[in-house]
């Protein structure tokens, strides 16, 4: 046993910070609440250029080939300073999804320019509800067109191809649908939200799919894996984020004087920021241990859940109580902390939501007949 | 990054689990592995429990990390956690305090004759040991200690009283602090002494718990202690206690009795129905089964950090810390969820008709609220975490 990460993994982690602090970084975060892209496209062209756009897609596709645990470090990193862009959505899950659903043709075609940077995918998933079940898909998909709406799609504006879930007319499967994003009959609409980010409501009409990727009955559960392996660097960023605001709110505490005394002398408030720094640890940890779990063939899907459940809880309590020890300052937008509670509840609803990730790990758990459970690979 | 143990470690594992299959078809089984006791009532006093621990120290499990001078066999720390693990995974008693901080303080600072009287028979699991540490009015501040020994003769004099001192009732020799010097700062007054417990003046009153678990208080009336006695020197006892603390880190907090009640309250509730289904089936069951399972994960994770940080030579301090904390707490609440999720009739005990589960969870309720509280309370930890982690400002 051994919880280090290797040489290679620590300089990933640097080259990370560079770019985030060299592109990104808190003032830039403020910029991008403000404009259409919302991330620099300085720092897009910095992740494409260290291979970062690459990491996880396999050599044989134009990938560097790391795995899982690989990207859990580079997504740390990003959540630190809030460093968000579409390479979750591209890099990660729509590589993982056609890596996991594509004919060997259609991985050849898209994988290179996925890992290339030369197309940005956004995953269009949910639907009117927000539900992360099977059923909630019933986006209509007939004779290679589309018919219907998505919502909360990231990136949308800046996004070349969008991934769709899709339900294929007369078979009632799912598929997932390649559309270009200028293609005609998409219309997208800018949603605004808690956390300041590109979010777009999107309506086809008889939209034409570029690539079609299906895997019969397969299709759902080996889209869930991607979700799970999405998951996972979900929950690092996550962990990140949260390990960053507990830090800011550690540092104010020993600096902010009340009574004569610094307020982090208050039991009330060290203790508080104790427990947050367990739960913190216990949330990298978590996501280290799916992440490892998957590169070793162990059964990691229940981990993944598990760590994207304590992760969105985490971020959540550490923005909350990290917000309250700043006091008033912390409500103000000049600060920092109100940055990071807004994205808190996004990154704890996206991605699955505590309510599907709840009945997902009881399911997986107890290995009942609950819809999350049926027809799973593990 | 591997969060697997070695092949070494995992043939030694397999090892205890032979060892532990063979002792589970002897008669004494029933009364040795009892998975449903809580940790504190498995150190209650049993012929049956002595032989099983003489039987671990001739199966070669006892001094695995000893220094092989000492008749031990030197393998790495990770080893002594690997037994209890394994003995906490079938409710057996765990290695204690004589291989741990009793056998190991005496190896760095006993005297030969200490060295000579005791290693060896802690060896052969032939005495047992009780710690006398707290006081009435030294728990969490342990260092303002009172209990007072004074110079006479070639030895000491001892006069005051201790408390939670849980093997005291059956004990052979006693692992005592007491305060040697109270003019200088409290934690440089405090020497250990060893003494027999049947000795002259001391005093064992029952301290009775809600718990099924006894322990003592202790009075010392004019006890009277060699020099030969002493462990090591005279007035560091404090420096000795704390360094013991490190040696313990490993085989400490095991994952073990977290996820063994888990497994057993997921068991019980498929097989126990309700409104004509079984409540694993039901929705709300679910959905607290999944976030007691999350937080059983997230306490393994911050085992397995305790140990790695141990292996490497470093003093976990902040990782035990949390380890202990995140585990004891979470033992604390898988307990009071399964009563809820079970209803009024986990109320009923081990004894009562209609009881639900066998009583054990009512049992269990009761029996983990000192889990949070013994080795340093909860917020003891979060004080720990609070300035050795985050740097926070001591409280002044």
């Amino acid at each position: 046993m051994d919880l280090d990460f290797s040489e290679e993994q620590n300089m990933l982690r640097e080259t990370t910070r560079a770019i985030c602090d060299q592109h990104y970084g808190l003032e830039a975060v403020r910029d991008c609440e403000e404009n259409e892209q919302g991330y620099p496209p300085a720092f897009w062209q910095a992740l494409v250029e260290s291979g970062l756009t690459a990491l996880t897609v396999p050599e044989d596709f134009g990938g560097v080939g790391l795995g899982l645990l690989d990207a859990v470090v580079v997504f740390e990193e990003l959540g630190r300073t809030l460093s968000t862009s579409p390479l979750l959505s591209s890099s990660i899950l729509a590589a993982r999804a056609i890596e996991l659903l594509g004919t060997e043709q259609q991985k050849s075609r898209w994988l290179p320019l996925i890992a290339g940077g030369e197309v940005v995918i956004s995953c269009a998933q949910l639907e009117e509800g927000g539900s992360y079940d099977e059923r909630g898909v019933t986006l209509d998909c007939f004779d290679n067109h589309l018919n219907g709406s998505k919502t909360l799609v990231p990136y949308a504006c800046t996004a070349t191809h969008f991934l769709t879930l899709a339900r294929e007319r007369g078979s009632g499967q799912i598929v997932l649908a390649l559309l270009a994003a200028d293609s005609e009959g998409i219309d997208a609409r800018r949603q605004a939200n808690i956390a300041s980010s590109p979010s777009y409501q999107l309506t086809f009409t008889d939209a034409k799919v570029e690539t079609l990727f299906s895997a019969g009955d397969e299709s759902w559960p080996l889209w869930q894996e991607a979700m799970s392996f999405a998951a996972v660097t979900l929950s690092a960023q996550a962990s990140g984020s949260a390990e960053q605001m507990l830090n800011t709110t550690a540092e104010y505490a020993k600096t902010r004087v009340q009574f004569g005394k610094p307020i982090g002398q208050f039991q009330a408030l060290s203790h508080t920021m104790a427990e947050l720094a367990v739960e913190v640890e216990a949330g990298k940890t978590l996501a280290y241990q799916a992440a490892w779990a998957q590169g070793a063939g162990c059964a990691w899907q229940l981990l993944a859940a598990q760590a994207k459940l304590h992760a969105g809880e985490t971020i959540r309590r550490t923005t909350k109580d990290g917000l309250q020890i700043h006091g008033g300052i912390g409500f103000t937008t000049e600060a920092d902390p109100q940055l990071y509670y807004r994205r808190a509840k996004q990154l704890q609803l996206e991605h699955w939501d505590a309510e599907y990730l709840e009945r997902r790990i009881a399911g997986l758990l107890l290995d009942s007949d609950s819809e999350t459970s049926i027809k799973f690979a593990e | 990054m591997n969060f697997e143990f070695t092949k070494e470690e995992q043939a030694f594992i397999e090892r205890v689990r032979d060892f532990l299959k063979r002792e589970a078809e002897k008669d004494y089984a029933s009364e040795i592995m009892a998975p449903e006791r809580e940790g504190h009532a498995q150190l209650a006093d049993s012929e049956e429990r002595r032989e099983f621990c003489r039987q671990l120290g001739k199966a070669g499990f006892l001094g695995l990390t000893w220094p092989r001078e000492y008749g031990g066999k030197e393998l790495p720390g990770i080893y002594d956690y690997l037994v209890n693990e394994e003995l906490a995974s079938v409710g057996a008693p765990l290695i204690g305090k004589g291989v741990g901080i009793i056998g190991k303080t005496l190896m760095h600072h006993g005297s030969d004759k200490l060295k000579r009287e005791f290693l060896p028979k802690i060896l052969n699991a032939e005495v047992e040991f009780a710690l006398g540490y707290s006081e009435p009015g030294a728990g969490s501040d342990l260092a303002s200690m009172k209990l007072k020994a004074e110079r006479d003769g070639d030895g000491w004099r001892l006069n005051g009283q201790k408390t939670w001192n849980t093997s005291a009732n059956f004990a052979d020799w006693y692992w005592l602090a007491a305060r040697t010097d109270s003019t200088g700062p409290k934690h440089k007054g405090i020497t250990l002494f060893m003494l027999p417990l049947d000795q002259k003046g001391i005093t064992v009153r029952a301290i009775e718990t809600m718990a099924a678990h006894r322990t003592n208080e202790v009075f010392f009336d004019d006890v009277w202690v060699s020099d030969d006695y002493v462990v090591g020197e005279v007035n560091k006892g404090w420096s000795y206690i704390c360094e013991a603390l490190d040696y313990e880190r490993f085989a400490l907090y095991t994952f073990g009795p977290v996820k063994l009640k888990l497994d057993a309250l997921v068991e019980l509730l498929k097989n126990t129905e309700r409104n004509g289904k079984p409540l694993a089936q039901h929705e709300h069951v679910q959905r607290v089964l999944a976030r007691l399972s999350t937080r059983v994960e997230a306490a393994k994770g911050l085992q397995r950090k305790v140990i790695c940080a141990a292996a490497q030579g470093r003093v976990p301090t902040v990782e035990s810390a949390m380890c202990k904390l995140c585990s004891t707490e979470l033992g604390q609440d898988i307990s009071n969820a399964a009563m809820d999720l079970l209803g009024p009739e986990a109320l009923l005990s081990h004894s009562a008709p209609g009881n639900v589960g066998d009583g054990a969870w009512e049992n269990s309720l009761r029996g983990t609220v000192v889990d949070t509280i013994g080795g340093g309370t909860s917020q003891i930890q979060k004080n720990i975490i609070a300035r050795r982690h985050l740097q926070l400002p001591n409280p002044s």
